[in-house]
């Protein structure tokens, strides 16, 4: 798994290093910050894919989040940046199309 | 906080709905940049908020997703307005006591001053008054740092003053000047003068040369003992000296008093007229519309300020009672007269002859135009010697 998100980034990743950029400097490149288990900022998403009070599946462009948890709720939701609120049990990561 | 508080002066809705497509519904609204917030979704059911302009637009979108919203509750300031439109006086009562707060909170109501040892309190609001600082006064126009020197010029007592504005309060802090004693001064050359007529009974001389000796007559203001003193010598050397010492000399003193016979006194009316005000920062307000007697009348005014869980608020009650009398001719017969007298000539010896040792008095009492007089004669043993400073400019100082 861990291979297969390297290779995704693989081609934004040797562009920032080459020009010693931060990864997070390239758009379309998700974003988290996580509180504890109770909270989940993350910007840069294309779409839900799902949403139920157990899952929150995201579209984020080359990659598929799923957060699973209990009592999931979005806080607040703009165009590309939204909040996740809950008990957070754990975060999937997956590449489209693979 | 900030987020909140725009929410509710913007307005919103809570709603509900069930919805087959929750994920749909959520992408669509986004991508319309409409806002919504504290999502949840459970089993196809969703809740969420909406700010009020956006809801409408909202529905129509809703429905192309299948969800039938409809609202749960109503919040914030618009729908507050609304609810309250036909409670019109409760709005402007609000926004009036909102303007009333805001020119109140724009006055002095209160001058606190610190605890002083010796300076009264009411000096140094009397001070701030003259300058112009009652509660009641414009905050704007105080300059704090004025009125500390002004505190200090005005009152000598006084070494430093503070003066901090805090909201509608003025707090005075003052220090209060602690005054050296008196260093006695040696250098000083004085004389002793006669402070009254007498004739010398004996005489204590510590410093300077004695004038005068028992039995000697003396006048107010003659030397009596002299701080000049010329050396006997050959050289003729001057000597110049503070006198000190006490000089005790029979004096005679004459106090008359009179009392008259028939005289007015206050007969005070049962009825007592009664008025009441009240003081809103300088704002004189009467409550009770009661004439005032025009004349022939004693006045008590108790003033009470008020005070809110104790802070005192600038609100000051006046209560005047005024006392009507009638003046009620009294006579008095001679013994009253003659007791009246003693009471005042003792009051007198108590006073004007406190330091003196009485030898022997006489009274005599008559009686002229309606009056009762009494004449007494003290004669009283006493020091009448009294510092006279000498101003001598050496030839060394010039």
């Amino acid at each position: 798994m861990k291979n297969k998100i390297k290779k995704v980034f693989s081609g934004a990743s040797s562009i920032t290093n080459s020009l010693n950029l931060p990864l997070g400097s390239i758009s379309n490149v998700p974003r988290f910050e996580i509180i504890s288990n109770k909270e989940v900022s993350m910007e840069n998403y294309k779409n839900i894919i799902e949403y139920d009070d157990n899952l929150i599946k995201i579209d984020a462009y080359k990659l598929i989040i799923s957060f699973w948890g209990r009592k999931l709720s979005l806080k607040c939701i703009t165009e590309d940046s939204l909040v996740i609120k809950g008990h957070i049990s754990s975060i999937e990561f997956e590449i489209k199309g693979a | 906080m900030i987020t909140e508080l725009i929410r509710f002066l913007l307005g919103y809705v809570k709603f509900e709905g069930i919805c087959n497509y929750p994920s749909k519904f959520m992408n669509i609204i986004t991508k319309e940049n409409i806002n919504i917030w504290n999502i949840t979704c459970k089993d196809f059911y969703i809740k969420a908020c909406i700010k009020k302009s956006d809801y409408y637009i909202m529905r129509s979108i809703s429905k192309a997703t299948g969800l039938h919203v409809h609202i749960t509750s109503k919040h914030g300031l618009p729908f507050l307005i609304s609810k309250h439109k036909k409670h019109s006086g409760i709005v402007a009562g609000a926004l009036l006591f909102v303007l009333i707060l805001y020119i109140l909170s724009l006055f002095i109501w209160r001058i606190d001053i610190s605890q002083t040892n010796t300076i009264n309190k009411e000096e140094i609001e009397n001070v701030m008054s003259d300058y112009g600082v009652t509660p009641g006064t414009y905050i704007k126009s105080i300059d704090s740092q004025l009125l500390e020197q002004q505190i200090i010029q005005a009152i000598n007592s006084i070494s430093w003053a503070s003066v901090n504005i805090r909201g509608c309060v003025i707090n005075v802090e003052i220090k209060e000047r602690i005054i050296p004693p008196e260093i006695e001064n040696n250098t000083t050359v004085s004389n002793l003068v006669a402070s009254t007529d007498g004739q010398i009974v004996r005489n204590e001389v510590y410093s300077g040369k004695c004038l005068v000796k028992e039995g000697d007559v003396v006048i107010k203001g003659q030397i009596l003992v002299n701080g000049v003193i010329e050396s006997e010598g050959e050289i003729g050397e001057t000597l110049f000296k503070r006198s000190t010492g006490k000089i005790y000399a029979k004096t005679i003193h004459i106090i008359k008093e009179q009392t008259p016979f028939k005289f007015d006194e206050k007969k005070y009316l049962s009825e007592s007229i009664n008025r009441k005000a009240f003081k809103f920062f300088n704002i004189f307000i009467p409550c009770s519309f009661n004439s005032i007697p025009s004349e022939n009348c004693d006045v008590l005014i108790e003033t009470q300020r008020e005070n809110i869980l104790g802070t005192s608020i600038p609100v000051e009650f006046y209560n005047e009672t005024f006392f009507p009398f009638e003046l009620e001719s009294k006579s008095i017969n001679m013994e009253q007269a003659s007791a009246i007298l003693k009471e005042k000539l003792k009051s007198h010896e108590e006073n004007e002859l406190k330091n003196s040792v009485i030898l022997n008095k006489e009274e005599k009492y008559e009686i002229s135009n309606n009056n009762y007089t009494a004449e007494a004669i003290y004669i009283c043993e006493e020091n009448i010697a009294v510092e006279s400073k000498l101003d001598v400019t050496t030839d060394e100082e010039n």
